[in-house]
């Protein structure tokens, strides 16, 4: 009988937006979950309530966000505000924290500082076709908000970039 | 305004803003600091069954229609079975591995990582138990499995 590599690293990313929060969980490069949750009234508090269920149901080793305190990197004060309460809600779970700047999500996906969203999305849908390809939204045209969708996509990325710099 | 963010923060339920207690900062600090990833190791989830679910993409509907669920909320008691909040029966777990065309003990690997070393554990009592008979075969049979699930512990 032979023995199963059992034991399992498990990432969880989560992109803060304005709608609510996008995720993924990766175990050693497989997929395991997407999507993207939305909040409404109480916004902080109801995204840590809902990360903190993400917690909960996915015991994650690592948590990766993106660095809303980074050069360039211009966020509303809430998100800056739910970034901290969630790396506060990590620590406590003694979870770690890494942080990914928008600027090397978009050099290690696309390859150019002024790459866009869309390009970033159709590339991942490509090295995920199982999970994602469906989920690709169509390209925002510049009077369209954004789509829903996208918010997964940006958690997708932001796991894909932290294994890519740890390999 | 990021100064007021760096060390005030908006309380949860009042919505106030509030300072940031000295250790809450330090715990921030710490977590941000922790790049020296060590990968803690994580016990597996207790299932699989979503996961596996979306890469055969499948609803739950579905997979309670092959599984012969039968009633309503078909698709609940799925449901139920990928948030761990029941464990299926026994030929449920045997559906699922016929559906997804993987061993039970992948799909649900969090539970036999906390299942076999228990019955190693058990093994090794019975391994010492004094109860006359000295077969050598059952002696092997019973250490080898005392070890094998010891490396499952966390």
């Amino acid at each position: 009988m032979n023995q199963t590599a059992s034991k399992q690293i498990r990432i969880l990313a989560i992109a803060l937006t304005a709608r609510g929060f996008g995720y993924c969980v990766m175990e050693n490069q497989v997929i395991l979950e997407s999507g993207n949750k939305g909040v409404e009234g109480n916004k902080n508090s109801q995204s840590v309530y809902k990360i903190d269920k993400l917690f909960k149901q996915f015991l994650p080793s690592v948590l990766v966000l993106q660095d809303v305190n980074a050069a360039g990197c211009r966020r509303a004060p809430r998100i800056k505000t739910l970034h901290r309460q969630v790396v506060e809600l990590a620590a406590s779970r003694k979870i770690k924290v890494s942080l990914i700047s928008g600027k090397m999500l978009r050099i290690a996906l696309v390859g150019d500082v002024k790459g866009t969203k869309h390009e970033m999305a159709e590339f991942l849908a490509q090295k995920y076709p199982v999970e994602l390809a469906g989920k690709l939204p169509p390209k925002r045209r510049p009077w369209e908000n954004e789509d829903g969708r996208m918010d997964m996509f940006d958690a997708v990325g932001l796991v894909a970039v932290f294994w890519m710099s740890k390999n | 305004m990021s100064s007021r963010h760096g060390v005030f923060c908006k309380h949860a339920n009042s919505g106030k803003f509030a300072p940031l207690h000295q250790s809450l900062l330090h715990v921030y600090s710490l977590a941000l600091n922790s790049n020296e990833f060590d990968y803690s190791i994580m016990p597996s989830l207790p299932n699989y069954l979503r996961t596996n679910r979306k890469q055969s993409a499948l609803s739950q509907e579905e997979v309670a229609f092959l599984l012969g669920v039968k009633g309503l909320d078909k698709g609940g008691k799925i449901s139920r079975d990928e948030s761990y909040a029941r464990v299926p029966t026994l030929e449920f777990a045997l559906a699922y591995e016929a559906i997804y065309g993987k061993p039970i003990r992948e799909l649900f690997a969090g539970l036999y990582e906390q299942i076999a070393p228990e019955v190693s554990a058990r093994a090794k009592i019975l391994f010492y138990r004094k109860n006359g008979s000295a077969d050598p075969k059952r002696q092997q049979i019973l250490s080898e499995l005392a070890l094998r699930h010891k490396e499952l512990v966390v």
